[in-house]
Order: C-alpha cells, then sequence, then structure tokens
C-alpha cells in the first residue's frame, strides 16, 4: 500500500533537512511532504501498514489540517511545524489521555528551549504564551485497528508568522513563537527538540506512571479559567489523579470531568 | 444496567414488536418479555428480519439475543467525524468486523470504537455529543452469521 495519494506531495529535501538535526530513536523513519491533506491522515495510513513507533510525518502545508473534533487548523506554507507522531502504547482505553498531557508537557519545555519563551498549558494539552495559543495538540487512537493499535499524536505548532497571518478574530488568541519570543526559530531544531522530550516523557510515562507528568503539568499549569462540560459549569481548579480536570460548581461541589470547553 | 438503559430496550421491544430480547454487557444479563395476547399487527415492515411472531404460540422462539457495542472509556460521544460529517453508522445500517462505528473524545484523544461483530445496527443508543460511562452500552447490533 503507498502511502501517500495523489493530493499529498513528498519533499524528499524537506525529509533531509528534518532528519539530519534528530537524535533520538523517534523520527526514524521520517516523512516529509511540501502539501498534504493532514499529516495525521498520512501517518493514519503509514499506521494501519504497520509502521514502527516514533514514525514521524511532517509536512511544509496541510490543505485540510484539522483540529479537535473536526475543527480546521489553517497556517500559510512553511510558517508552522506540523508534525504526527506515531505511539504504539500497551495502555487500555482509560489511560491512554495520559499520553496526551505527557505530549504537552514534552511540547512545552521544547518550546521553551528552542524559542525561549514561557510555556504554559491549558488542560488538557493548549500551548499558552501569555494569554495567546501558540500550539495544539490532537490524539487519534484506534486500538483495533489494522496493523496493531496505535495513537497518532497530532502537532502543530505556530513558529514564524507575523501578526498580519492571524485574522483579526484569532490575533487577540494566538500567536507564533516569532511574534512572542522576538527571534527566529527554525523549524528543524524545534522538531528535533520536540521529538526529544518527547521520546523521554513517554519512557518517563511507561516506567514510573502518570504522576511525575501530572506534577511538571501542574507546574505550568493555567488554571481558574470558566470550564463548560456535559454536565454543566464551573471554575477549573486541579488535574485529577487520573489526568481529569477538576472542576468547581457554582454550589461549590467539585467534580472531575474529562471532556470538556475550558475558557 | 441502569434504568434508563432497561427502559431503551423496552422501548425497542414495542417499536420493533418484538415479544422477547436478551441483552449481554459486561458481566451482566438481561431478558425482557412482552405478553402479546393477539398477534401483534406490524404497520409497516421491520427494518430488522426479527419480526413479531404470527402466533403467541411462536413468542419467543424467534427472538436472536441482540448484542451491544460499549463505550471503552469514559468521554464524549460522537457519531460523525466532525459536526458537519455523515454519521459513521445509522439505525438499520450493516456493519463489518472491525468497523469504525464511533468516536469518545477524552482529554482531546479521539478514541475510535470499532464493532466486534458483524451485523446490522438496530439501535443507537446515546444522543450526539452526550458523556457517556464506562462500559455504558452505546449500540444495540444484531449479530449475523
Amino acid at each position: 500500500m503507498s502511502w501517500t495519494t495523489p493530493e499529498d506531495h513528498p519533499d524528499p529535501t524537506l525529509a533531509r533537512r528534518f532528519g539530519a538535526r534528530l537524535r533520538g530513536r523517534w523520527g526514524r523513519p521520517l516523512y516529509a511532504l511540501r502539501s498534504t491533506p493532514s499529516t495525521q491522515t498520512v501517518l493514519h495510513r503509514l499506521a494501519a501498514d504497520g509502521a514502527p513507533e516514533g514514525t514521524v510525518v511532517v509536512a511544509d502545508h496541510q490543505t485540510r489540517g484539522r483540529g479537535r473534533y473536526g475543527r480546521s487548523w489553517v497556517a500559510s506554507p512553511g510558517k508552522a511545524l506540523l508534525a504526527s507522531i506515531l505511539l504504539r502504547p500497551a495502555r487500555s482505553p482509560p489511560r491512554l489521555g495520559e499520553i496526551g498531557l505527557a505530549a504537552a508537557v514534552a511540547a512545552a519545555d521544547a518550546l521553551e528551549t528552542t524559542a525561549g519563551v514561557a510555556v504554559r498549558i491549558k488542560w488538557p494539552n493548549d500551548l499558552l504564551v501569555g494569554s495567546k495559543k501558540v500550539a495544539g495538540i490532537l490524539a487519534e487512537a484506534a486500538l483495533e485497528g489494522a496493523g496493531g493499535g496505535y495513537v497518532a499524536l497530532g502537532v502543530g505548532i505556530n513558529v514564524s508568522q507575523g501578526p498580519e497571518e492571524f485574522s483579526s478574530e484569532l490575533r487577540g488568541r494566538a500567536t507564533s513563537l516569532a511574534l512572542a519570543g522576538g527571534r527566529p526559530v527554525g523549524r528543524e531544531a524545534l522538531l528535533a527538540a520536540l521529538l526529544a522530550e518527547l521520546e523521554a516523557r513517554y519512557r518517563t510515562l511507561s516506567t514510573e506512571g502518570f504522576p511525575p507528568i501530572r506534577e511538571a503539568w501542574l507546574a505550568r499549569a493555567v488554571l481558574g479559567q470558566r470550564v463548560v462540560y456535559g454536565g454543566g459549569e464551573g471554575v477549573a481548579v486541579d488535574l485529577a489523579p487520573d489526568g481529569g480536570l477538576i472542576v468547581r460548581n457554582g454550589d461549590g461541589r467539585l467534580t472531575t470531568i474529562v471532556s470538556g470547553e475550558v475558557g | 444496567m441502569t434504568l434508563k438503559e432497561i427502559k431503551a430496550l423496552l422501548e425497542l421491544l414495542q417499536q420493533y414488536g418484538l415479544t422477547e430480547i436478551e441483552v449481554e454487557h459486561g458481566g451482566s444479563r438481561v431478558r425482557l418479555r412482552r405478553e402479546v395476547t393477539a398477534p401483534t399487527p406490524v404497520a409497516h415492515p421491520s427494518p430488522v428480519p426479527v419480526g413479531a411472531p404470527a402466533e403467541p404460540v411462536a413468542r419467543g422462539a424467534e427472538a436472536r439475543p441482540f448484542v451491544t457495542v460499549e463505550a471503552p472509556m469514559v468521554g464524549t460521544f460522537y457519531r460523525a467525524p466532525s459536526p458537519d460529517a455523515e454519521p459513521y453508522v445509522r439505525e438499520g445500517d450493516p456493519i463489518k468486523e472491525g468497523q469504525v462505528i464511533c468516536i469518545i473524545e477524552a482529554m482531546k484523544l479521539m478514541n475510535e470504537v470499532e464493532s466486534k461483530v458483524a451485523g446490522r445496527v438496530v439501535k443507537v443508543l446515546v444522543e450526539n455529543s452526550q458523556p457517556v460511562e464506562y462500559g455504558q452500552p452505546l449500540f444495540l447490533v444484531e449479530p449475523l452469521p
């Protein structure tokens, strides 16, 4: 089975550029495209074909990039780091969410060391500089899929957009590393740092479990926002031992949620 | 199995003119039987090939056990990959083993749920974008050999 469709445009030069900076096991193999509907879609195809853990797909441009539940993710070509990473975790479904939180911590570390900006995390895994979103993570699991169960971890990081590249609606809520840090950031160095941090946090999760990840997450957490969820609304107060968000309702009662809108 | 789920099964009995239904999930098993004194009139052909028996004497004999597809985790139930996309499956649709039939989202992890059996979707038991509990029945499926 081919890993591309007519809508995918592989770019060997781009693959060499990204590949040359890698320092861990992850990113081998690495597939790079000039343009694709979505790096997640490409990774799903590779995973179904039996690709190993640590396989990475990276693209200069996505024509149908997506966020959570079909929300679109838009970026000008070459301005964002768009990558999907293949994981094959030996975990039961109820604990898969921990991986997304570990990924948020890893990405925050990578952004800080590469771009010199202070990064905070909004539950479960949005990365903020100040109050503006700079990166998002989307995990898609197919535990009984062909080619063995897997999680496709999609990461989108705004790297070098200028202010004019965000719509007036987004400008108040989104930023790029270059805008926030005031200096240019290379996507190759950023991907190398991201994969190294991810590999390390993922290993911590499998050897020590979730507590050290929870601690690192809380050290970067933004809490106190209004949260709307299936059963009501409240204020974000803490991270539960299983990675859920503890919310205080209007009547003072505490509830742990695993799904909801954090303001 | 919650009272709410049992009520949903009762509605199914009536909707499809069944006399008996047996569902097994998560180690518990429920059998519901409806007494029918006269042949149940069926206004329109049932989409499910488990019609009401023609005579009371046949009651129960033709009832096939349905199976449920359950939530593998706590989260939000989505019937389609995005709000404006077609649902993965509708009631009456044939499904294959391993076919993705919904998504459960938790902590921004979209977990594809696959059917473990081949058959036909009899009933979607949960509304789109509703929270679900671990092990909660999501679909009622008539397995086909």
